[in-house]
């Protein structure tokens, strides 16, 4: 009598497996010393983990969310407030509201920073979430999209705490290739800890089939609110290290475009798995810097074609072709794990 | 006391009444077929019982407490499980995967991991393919596990919406040697099926559903005879 495979070694094949590869690139990229290569990578592993937190409610629940930005956006202003030095704060801030004046008077380290960042996070994405949840489809798509207009409108109008226009400038910048991979390692080993387990199963149930899953006790609410606070965290954590990462930031870094940016990323990799969520970012990003060096001194025989936007332009048709050819993305919403399994026949499978 | 008992149900759905006023009754241990033709209301009634469809009027009750217009979460907690029509496994999920999730009513872990092993000894299928997205398997092999799902919140009551549907009649004598072999270990059944001889054949009392409810109700218990005799009364009802 064969025994399910357990828990644990599922977990560990599908984390190792996508952290691993990501480790040695990172080491490599990290030895050649290029100072413009191993930013935008940092970047790419920044973005890594918000696309990540968004797989984590949308891929595992089937639910699309516009919103994961907002979230992300929250906690690099929040940690950006509360780790700014202390006496840089009055001149920044001459016009903080009595009742937030405390946080004027204090600063904390930036990993600490990020931390209480994350939290606040979570709690504002749980009461958001509560209402959230009830929506499906179209209603959902369009609530996300208002939250993330709405922190918008704040983030630019509150200048006295956001400092609007003015952006936000003195904030520690710590955030360095090695934090972005740690994150990414963290995130990863997360998100698949979460879809390997109970918790996890079951929002992937009411994905598959809603009706099924009620009928078998799963209340599609609790669950989807577990995924919803899960991802809206995780995308706090990246919006805190990317705040930490550039240092000066306004709430037109965290916008629309990037919110776009971050679905078409999970999209091209795969809407519904782990591994379509780190492959979509790892092929997206690629992919830029080629047409970037054939934007800016040609690659081998092709010359450089000298056209602002090229990347953009070719990255929206690779989408659409995407979209057309294969919407299920590049792995077809399955994880990396069944396909060690069929070549090899001993990873177990991990559900997608 | 019975363990189920339907009496005078109806569920509309708008102003199209589906089932006009329903009687039925299943007694603890008892393994009754509730057969009649495609949209008599076969599977109304079952959604009624489950709690996901409330009816307008009637009483449903369940070990003598009034079910009707409970949650289905709370109906399933009380130990009704339902294999529903058209099996609905989660078919991006392993076969594992599937059974555990089918204990979700249950607090605790260890006796889910306990039952999810029992039924892959049951269904020594789901065993050899535990690992395996429950996509891959075969139609006969999807019913056994939607069945062992539901099996996996040790229900009191399992109701079953068209088992056979779809599957090939070796695959169908299968699964009604399952529920055979179900019944033998003590489990009470509410099946509902279209493939009347075999399931009067199987259960031990019937009742044949018509349009909107009105019913005629026997033993069956294995009676060659009449389920043959039923079967072509059923099937001349369906002609006219
Ligand atoms: N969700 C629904 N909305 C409207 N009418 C429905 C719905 N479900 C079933 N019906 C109607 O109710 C009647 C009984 O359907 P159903 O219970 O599915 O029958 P059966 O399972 O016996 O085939 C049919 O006439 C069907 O069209
Ligand atoms: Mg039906």
């Amino acid at each position: 009598m064969k025994s399910s495979v357990s828990t644990w070694s599922r977990w560990a094949w599908l984390a190792g497996l996508l952290a691993v590869p990501i480790i040695i690139v990172t080491f490599l990229i990290s030895l050649t010393n290029d100072v413009s290569l191993i930013q935008r990578c940092t970047t790419a592993l920044i973005l890594m983990v918000m696309v990540i937190g968004l797989h984590v409610f949308s891929g595992n629940s089937g639910v699309v969310s516009f919103g994961s930005v907002a979230f992300a956006m929250i906690a690099a202003f929040t940690s950006a407030l509360i780790t700014i030095p202390a006496d840089k704060k009055p001149s920044l801030f001459p016009d903080m509201p009595d009742f937030l004046n405390w946080l004027l008077s204090f600063t904390v380290p930036v990993p600490v920073g990020i931390l209480i960042s994350v939290a606040f996070t979570a709690v504002i994405a749980l009461l958001v979430g509560v209402p959230l949840v009830r929506l499906s489809g179209l209603a959902a798509g369009i609530g996300t999209l208002a939250f993330l207009v709405v922190v918008q409108v704040v983030v630019t109008k509150w200048k006295a705490v956001t400092r609007g226009e003015s952006t936000m400038v003195g904030v520690p910048k710590e955030t360095t290739l090695w934090w972005a991979l740690g994150a990414v390692v963290l995130v990863i080993a997360i998100a698949a800890l979460y879809q390997v387990t109970r918790r996890g199963r079951r929002l992937i149930a009411t994905r598959e089939d809603d009706k099924a899953a009620m009928s078998i006790g799963i209340s599609i609410p609790i669950e989807r609110l577990w995924g919803w606070v899960a991802s809206c965290s995780i995308a706090a954590f990246g919006g805190a290290l990317y705040g930490h990462y550039i240092a000066t930031f306004s709430a037109q870094t965290f916008s629309i475009a990037l919110t776009f940016f971050i679905i078409a990323m999970l999209v091209i990799g795969g809407l519904g798995s782990l591994t379509g969520a780190v492959v979509g970012v790892i092929v997206v990003q690629v992919l830029a810097e080629v047409l970037r060096t054939v934007e800016t001194q040609g690659i081998g025989p092709i010359p450089q074609i000298d056209a602002p936007g090229l990347t953009e332009m070719v990255l929206a048709l690779i989408l659409l072709l995407v979209l057309i050819a294969r919407p299920a993305g590049i792995t077809g919403g399955r994880e990396i794990t069944s396909w060690v399994r069929r070549r090899k026949g001993n990873a177990p499978q991990v559900a997608s | 006391m019975s363990l189920l008992e339907l009496s005078g149900v109806r569920i509309c759905y708008g102003n199209a009444v589906a089932v006009k006023a329903l009687d039925l009754h299943v007694d603890e241990g008892e393994f009754v077929a509730l057969i009649g033709h495609n949209g008599v209301g076969k599977s109304s009634t079952v959604k009624a019982i489950a709690g996901v469809v409330k009816p307008t009027s009637g009483s449903i009750k369940f070990e003598g407490n009034d079910i009707l217009g409970q949650q289905a979460g709370a109906i399933l907690r009380r130990g009704i499980a339902v294999v529903p029509e058209g099996r609905r496994i989660f078919t991006r999920l392993t076969v594992g995967e599937n059974l555990t999730v089918g204990g979700t009513v249950r607090s605790d872990r260890g006796e889910v991991k306990k039952s999810s092993a029992e039924m892959m000894e049951r269904f020594p299928v789901l065993g050899k393919y535990a690992d395996r997205m429950a996509g891959l398997l075969s139609g006969g092999e999807q019913q056994q596990l939607a069945i062992a799902r539901a099996l996996m919140s040790k229900p009191r009551l399992l109701l079953l919406d068209e088992p056979s549907l779809g599957l090939a009649p070796q695959i169908v004598e299968q699964v009604f040697d399952l529920l055979e072999e179900l019944r033998k270990q003590g489990s009470s059944i509410l099946l509902v099926e279209q493939n009347a001889a075999q399931a009067i054949r199987a259960a031990d009392r019937y009742y044949l559903m018509r349009t909107g409810g009105v019913i005629e109700s026997e033993a069956a218990g294995g009676d060659q005879a009449k389920a043959d005799q039923v079967e072509s009364a059923y099937l001349h009802f369906g002609k006219a």
